[in-house]
């Protein structure tokens, strides 16, 4: 990849790897550091890397380096493990957007991910299976779980408002 | 024409049903099926054959649809839809479903919103930060840079060490450096009180030692200081003001030449020490001793002239820091700052928040 590249690739991607990473940590300074940390990390290996595939790079690149960070953190409880009711009475939501939000912060670290790669970049199940890591069936498995919660979620909330 | 045999006698009857045989070929098509009654009956097929669209009926095929698990299933169908997981049939299916059992378009309606948009609200905003310039600019820039910043501050300090040069009359200011010998010249009253000190030793001392003294010691002893020691001396050229007294307080003096004689000062019994500065060294040959610590050299001259290169000196250094400023992203003006306690002027810029780095691999 080219040096002109590698600033085409800052411009078309870093805005939606910040939003990635974003959405999943909620941490607006660490996910500008993991931004930061894959466009380091994407310029030390630019002779190696072709620019078609410079958006899959980044995008695994900054996944795992935010799994390392969550591990490390282990700030995220699982949404099996939380009662939705402790939640669903305490606060009043009249956006979709804020209510997409908080079902989104109550699934699980790797059915959020893969539900944003779905959602915000499209990428198909293969895609997904390669950036994270996984099997092509587990990242199907794991999208129909964090759809069902989701809508469960905002069922339920709904039914309340 | 075309010969019509038993590999390509298909071709012939398409032909011929669809009319486009000529008159020969026709009758050729009529020797050769008599010659191949067993044809005869492919032939008849092939003209039975009827190629009318049929209408679709998508009503016929619904006893079938309710093969489909869509009650049993219906979570998974939602989100299959969703997904674009379904073929044409299905989801058409799924979708006339779902419209004759309205308490499950609720559910599906639930789903639907699960479909999550980006915000495009959030963005990166130090693209710039992130973004890479030619290796070989990025050196050329930072040797230009470092340059501009070494000449920036080399002239700086040359103006300011000119601004010292602007009083030469004024012995209550010297300026120091490490590597620069130190002449002074001790004034009168100090000269006293070192009389008065060795007198005081001198008395206390026997007479005969005294006689003897008196004979090999001259009236006025003529001396320069010999292995004297600064006790603090910072690595950068200081100005300070010091006094006479503290100049001698600093300096150690170990002995007296006295007319190219060394002289212990004990023995001496006349002591009108008279201490003087050492002639080939004066201080007009220590000036810009800042740039000579800089392995620059620079002497400013005196009047028009003087100015002159004071003021090109100033545009060049204000050039060199506006640069800096560019680099760094800050505005960094040199300012002209007036110290009324020791009457100078000095040309200075602040440098906070300012650093200069290369990255490493």
């Amino acid at each position: 990849m080219k040096l002109e590249e590698y600033n085409i690739s800052v411009d078309q991607h870093s805005d939606g790897v910040f939003r990635f990473i974003l959405k999943n940590i909620k941490d607006e300074d660490k996910a500008r550091d993991i931004v930061q940390d894959s466009f380091e990390k994407l310029w030390r290996n630019v002779d190696n890397i072709i620019f078609l595939k410079v958006k899959s790079y980044l995008y695994t690149t900054a996944y795992r380096t935010m799994i390392d960070l969550i591990r490390r953190e282990k700030r995220k409880e699982d949404f099996d493990q939380v009662d939705v009711s402790t939640y669903s009475h305490s606060q009043h939501y009249t956006d979709l957007k804020e209510i997409l939000d908080q079902a989104l912060e109550r699934l699980s670290d790797i059915q959020r991910s893969v539900v944003l790669l779905r959602d915000y970049e499209g990428y198909n199940y293969q895609e997904i299976a390669e950036i994270t890591e996984l099997s092509e069936s587990q990242v199907k498995v794991y999208i129909y779980r964090a759809r069902k919660k989701m809508k469960d979620y905002i069922g339920h909330l709904e039914s309340i408002i | 024409m075309r010969t019509i045999n038993r590999d390509n006698y298909e071709e012939f009857f398409i032909d011929y049903i669809e009319g486009e045989l000529n008159a020969e070929e026709n009758l050729a098509l009529q020797s050769f099926l008599a010659l191949n009654p067993d044809l005869h009956d492919e032939l008849d097929e092939m003209c039975d054959f009827d190629f009318t669209l049929e209408s679709a009926d998508f009503n016929a095929n619904k006893p079938a649809l309710k093969d489909i698990p869509f009650q049993t299933n219906f979570d998974d169908f939602c989100i299959a839809l969703i997904e674009n997981d379904l073929n044409t049939y299905d989801k058409k299916s799924f979708e006339e479903f779902v419209a004759e059992n309205p308490d499950k378009q609720v559910d599906l309606d639930l789903y639907l919103k699960t479909k999550l948009k980006a915000d495009t609200t959030l963005i990166y905003k130090d693209k710039k930060g992130l973004k890479r310039r030619n290796k070989g600019l990025v050196i050329k820039q930072f040797i230009y840079t470092s340059l501009a910043a070494a000449a920036s501050i080399a002239i700086l300090f040359t103006v300011w060490t000119s601004e010292i040069e602007k009083n030469p009359g004024d012995t209550q200011y010297n300026q120091f450096s490490q590597n620069t010998p130190i002449q002074i010249s001790t004034p009168d009253s100090i000269k006293k009180g070192i009389t008065q000190e060795l007198e005081t030793e001198k008395s206390s001392e026997d007479i005969s030692k005294t006689k003897k003294g008196k004979e090999t010691t001259p009236n006025k002893i003529k001396g320069k200081i010999q292995n004297k020691q600064i006790n603090k001396m910072d690595a950068l050229p200081i100005k300070a003001a010091i006094s006479p007294k503290q100049v001698v307080d600093k300096i150690e003096v170990k002995q007296l030449i006295a007319e190219n004689k060394v002289v212990p000062i004990k023995n001496s019994t006349e002591l009108n020490l008279k201490l003087i500065t050492h002639k080939e060294i004066t201080p007009e040959k220590t000036e810009n001793t800042g740039l000579a610590m800089l392995g620059l050299s620079w002497k400013a001259s005196k009047g028009d002239d003087e100015v002159k290169e004071k003021s090109t000196l100033l545009k060049i250094a204000s050039y060199g820091v506006n640069k800096i400023g560019k680099l760094a992203g800050k505005k960094i003006n040199l300012e002209k700052k007036y110290d009324p306690k020791t009457d100078k002027t000095r040309v200075a810029f602040n440098t906070y928040g300012i650093g200069f780095s290369t990255p490493v691999k």
